[in-house]
This record gives structure tokens, C-alpha cells and sequence, in this order.
């Protein structure tokens, strides 16, 4: 029996046992590889727990695709090894870099799109797909500058990563809001042009204003119930891609379990709708 | 623009300080409404930002103690100076400790606080590894036990603090006011390990911390037994076996101590 993915959630230590226990139907959890990349203890423990009843997805965050030199070989099989015994659903990354000389940035760092970049990329992407023995997923970033040398369009640039190297792309519509409110473009027609047949997996969360800024720049916290707006943009994007299996992330100002499932319940009902019907 | 020229620049920006922009300004497009400077500092509060984070979700009870205005300038001073090399936000603030010993000579206890906490967070994630059966020690022939050791579990630590670190250290676990720092009459022993699936810690006298120390460098439990009575030493290895401190037995004929599987894949 093929295991059907609706609305999942970002798991967190604090609901480690809410989640275990939790019998919601297509739910699914997402974790950072990265906090799991740990020699032994109760998280692994937990997480294979969970695992054993829910599917799991790892969402990275430290491959630092982007940067101008080679992937860390050894981060990257450790990552496969946890691949191999957690069997995720889905595995995903971001369009961005993180380390540099030694140092490890904990964010993702913009780049202009060259096709310099592009190249690299796919190279790096590449050899991800072999070491874990599957397609991952490419996430769409966030932004808060414009960089000066971009070639590439973010769209174009993504599809062609998907073309060459058969990589999926994991479409993050908060991403998509807070990007086009605070570069200036529209989220609706990036959304539309966005290309549906590569996109598996979607993601939601939620912003907050910029603390000194306020509501003239938009900070991707995943400290909030996602938005209205955001909301808004899914059910298009729903409405014309169809089905993914769809995140709510929530990293701080963590809420009970019960309430991050009142909002899951949300995407998993627009979901379940059109999965029902395919079956 | 290269890409090698951007990370350069950002990162220098970036683990810098604020003001010091000049390099990575050029690369930015004009900032429609906001200026480049104000988005920029998006990223620079962000790095900042989460390493605090990170310091504060391992070093909760030093946090606690210090208060948020000053484990923050706490925190902003070791960001500073320790820019982060870790892939894994977890493994950031190993020198937290010696950063507070440093930059608070006057309050000698926050940095064993802190070391306790560290001690604590590191035994969390510790390998797995066997426990020691004590069914396995009933087979051993007098002749093993004159070579016999023991291997301690990976997730045993120990720490020698002047200080009343363990007392402040309940003290915030049970949301009581700590007491007043207050030199301990001569340094004291602290174990810290994991069982159960979770951190546990303990003071050490003397000489259960020599026994262990030596344990740890290789002494064979027979040498350690001559320095004290039989029924001190049969009572602290039934106290390490049921504390789960011990992972297994090593003797002249059975060298070999097996890591699990587990403990190498990740």
C-alpha cells in the first residue's frame, strides 16, 4: 500500500510525543537532517520512533549548494547514512550557501545566478542525488536584497536545475510572499509561471515585519500562524498544480501540538479533496 | 561580479562589524524604498541572532542565572569572537565556558554553571553504546579479574569546580532563588553522563573520581581495589554498572570492546 502524504509537520522535541501518538490521516513529519546528525541519544531514538509511524521527510539546510567550492564529502555521507536508516518520504534542500573558509553560516546565503552558478549547482545537486540513491527536492529562496549580476531569471534558473539534473523542486510559498513583497514583484504571476510538474512538495509558514523596518520589509521567521495572504496564494497554486504534500513549518514561538494541528487540518483538508479523487 | 567575490565579501561583512560594508555594498542592487545598508542588516541580525539562540537552548540554566540582558551580552561577546564552524548549531559554544571565565574573573561560578550545562548537552548526544551485562563479570576467572578493566560509557564526562556550581544549578531547576556563590571548602569532582535516555550528573568524592579517572586511562580494576576496602570498591562497581556508567569489560585475553553499529553509521 502506496502511503499517501497530505499536510505534514515540522517535529519538534517539545511534541515528540504528541506526534508519536498522533493518528491524523496523510500526516507526515520534517526534520533538519542536521539536528540529527548526532552520534547517538534520545533524538535518534525518537526519531526513528516516529518514524516507524509517520513518513518523515529531512529538509536540509547545511549542504551550501551554491558556494563556490565542493560539497563537505563527509556531511554528505553522514547525511546519506541517515537517509538510509530513516527512509524519508521526501529530501530537499535550499538554493543558497552557507559555508565559506571554514566558516558555517546558520542561514542561506544569496548568490547572483550565472550560469556559472547553474553549472556548479547541478553539479552539486548531481552529486547529492547519487550519494543519497534518490531525487531530492530544490527549495525556491526567500529574499531580502537585490544582488547585481544575476543572468538568470529565479524561475528559469530553477526549472533548468530540475531539466538537467532531474532534481524536484520544493515550491515555498511564504518564501514567494515575503520575496515578492519586499523585492517588488508579483507572488501571483511567480507563482503561475512556476513549473507545476517539478514541484514535490510545498511548504508554508509564517512572517513577521522587520523589527526596526516594520511592515516595509518581511522576515521569513516561522514564528506565526501562516498568513492570510499566504493562505490565499496556496489555494491558487493548489488549484492549478494540484495536490503536493504540503509543510506547515514552525520553528519558534512554538504553539501547542493541537493548535499546529488545527492549522495543518487546514491544508490537509484542501488536499485530501483531489488525493481522494486521483486514488 | 564572481561568486568567490560575493562570499567573500558577505562573510567578512557578515562576522564584522554593522558599519563595515564597503565591500559588499557595490554587489548590491539599488534598494527600491529601503536602502541597501537596512537590508544588508537583515542578514547581520540573523547570524547574530540564531548563534544567540543556540547558545541560549544549551546553556538554559547559565541563561537563568545571569539573567536575559546579561547572558545576551554574554552571548554577543563569544559570537563575536568565535565565529561559527559548525554545520550543526548543537556543537556551537564548546568554548562558551572559558569565554565567561575570561570576561567574568569576578563571578568564577557561571563558568562552571555553564560547563555544567555544556557537560550535560554533550552527554545528550553521546554514541550509543553497550551497557556492561553484570552476568558477563560472574564468567571472568580470578586470573582476568588481576588484568580486568572497565570502558565507560562515551557519554561520561567529569569536571573539577571550586565553586558551588551544583547548588545554583538545582537551585534554577526547582525555580528557587539560587544561593549565594560560595568557594567549596576544596575543589569537588562532578560526573556527568547519560542513562535512561537522559543527561544525569553528580558530585564525585575523591576517590570515586580517582578510580574513575584511572578507570578511563586504562588501570585495571584490581589496582584501584588495593586502594581502598573490598566492600568500597564491590559497592561503587554495583553503583557504575546500575547507573549505567560502564559499557563493557576489558581483560588480557578479551582486549576488544565492540561499538555499536549505530554509533558508527551516523
Amino acid at each position: 500500500m502506496t502511503t499517501v502524504l497530505t499536510a505534514g509537520l515540522g517535529l519538534k522535541p517539545q511534541h515528540y510525543e504528541a506526534a508519536l501518538a498522533c493518528p491524523a490521516p496523510g500526516l507526515w513529519f520534517e526534520v533538519h537532517p542536521e539536528n540529527y546528525l548526532v552520534a547517538g541519544g534520545p533524538r535518534l531514538t525518537w526519531l526513528e520512533a516516529i518514524r516507524a509511524r509517520h513518513p518523515v521527510s529531512l529538509h536540509g539546510v547545511a549542504l551550501s549548494l551554491a558556494a563556490d567550492a565542493a560539497l563537505d564529502p563527509d556531511h554528505l555521507a553522514r547525511l546519506a547514512a541517515l537517509a538510509r536508516r530513516i527512509e524519508p518520504a521526501l529530501v530537499s534542500e535550499h538554493l543558497a550557501w552557507s559555508t565559506w573558509r571554514g566558516a558555517y553560516h546558520p542561514d542561506l546565503l544569496p548568490f547572483p545566478r550565472t550560469t556559472e552558478a547553474l553549472l556548479r549547482i547541478a553539479l552539486h545537486i548531481g552529486q547529492t542525488q547519487e550519494a543519497l540513491g534518490r531525487r531530492i527536492a530544490i527549495e525556491n529562496p526567500a529574499h531580502y536584497l537585490r544582488l547585481d549580476g544575476h543572468d538568470w531569471d529565479e524561475i528559469d534558473f530553477l526549472a533548468e536545475l530540475a531539466r538537467r539534473t532531474g532534481c524536484g523542486l520544493l515550491l515555498d510559498v511564504n518564501n514567494v510572499h515575503v520575496g515578492a513583497h519586499n523585492l517588488g514583484y508579483s507572488a501571483e504571476a511567480y507563482l503561475d509561471a512556476f513549473p507545476g510538474d517539478a514541484v514535490m512538495e510545498i511548504h508554508l509558514a509564517g512572517h513577521t515585519p522587520d523589527p526596526n523596518l516594520g511592515q516595509a520589509l518581511l522576515i521569513d521567521s516561522h514564528d506565526a500562524p501562516v498568513a492570510p495572504e499566504v493562505w490565499a496564494l496556496y489555494e491558487r497554486l493548489v488549484a492549478r498544480i494540484g495536490a503536493r504534500p504540503t509543510l506547515i513549518e514552525r520553528d519558534d514561538q512554538l504553539p501547542e501540538f493541537a493548535e499546529l494541528l488545527g492549522e495543518r487540518e487546514r491544508a490537509h483538508a484542501r488536499l485530501d479533496e483531489p488525493l481522494a479523487a486521483a486514488a | 561580479m564572481t561568486l568567490r567575490h560575493l562570499q567573500d565579501s558577505l562573510q567578512t561583512y557578515l562576522l564584522g562589524e554593522a558599519e563595515e560594508r564597503s565591500r559588499v555594498l557595490p554587489l548590491l542592487e539599488d534598494g527600491r524604498g529601503i536602502s541597501r545598508e537596512l537590508r544588508l542588516h537583515v542578514y547581520h541580525h540573523a547570524y547574530r541572532a540564531r548563534l544567540r539562540e543556540a547558545l541560549g537552548n544549551v546553556f538554559e540554566r547559565t541563561w537563568s542565572y545571569l539573567g536575559d540582558v546579561e547572558f545576551a551580552a554574554a552571548s554577543t561577546r563569544h559570537i563575536e569572537a568565535h565565529p561559527s564552524i559548525w554545520r550543526n548549531l548543537r556543537d556551537y559554544g564548546a568554548d562558551f565556558p572559558a569565554t565567561l571565565r575570561a570576561t567574568m574573573p569576578e563571578d568564577p561560578e557561571v563558568a562552571e554553571l555553564a560547563t555544567m550545562d555544556w557537560n550535560l548537552h554533550i552527554a545528550f548526544d553521546a554514541p550509543n553504546a553497550p551497557l556492561l551485562d553484570p552476568a558477563g563479570l560472574a564468567a571472568l576467572s580470578e586470573e582476568d579479574w588481576t588484568s580486568a578493566g572497565f570502558v565507560l560509557h562515551p557519554s561520561v564526562s567529569m569536571a573539577i569546580f571550586e565553586w558551588n556550581a551544583l547548588e545554583v544549578w538545582h537551585a534554577i531547576d526547582q525555580k528557587k532563588t539560587p544561593p549565594p556563590a560560595r568557594r567549596l571548602p576544596q575543589p569537588m569532582a562532578h560526573l556527568f553522563w547519560r542513562s535512561a535516555l537522559a543527561s544525569r550528573f553528580r558530585s564525585l568524592a575523591d576517590a570515586e573520581y580517582a578510580a574513575l579517572r584511572d578507570l578511563a586511562a586504562g588501570a585495571a580494576f584490581a589496582a584501584i581495589c588495593e586502594r581502598v576496602t573490598p566492600e568500597q570498591a564491590g559497592a561503587w562497581l554495583r553503583a557504575w554498572i546500575a547507573d549505567e556508567l560502564l559499557s563493557g569489560v576489558v581483560t588480557a585475553t578479551a582486549p576488544a570492546h565492540p561499538v555499536t553499529a549505530d554509533a558508527k553509521n551516523i
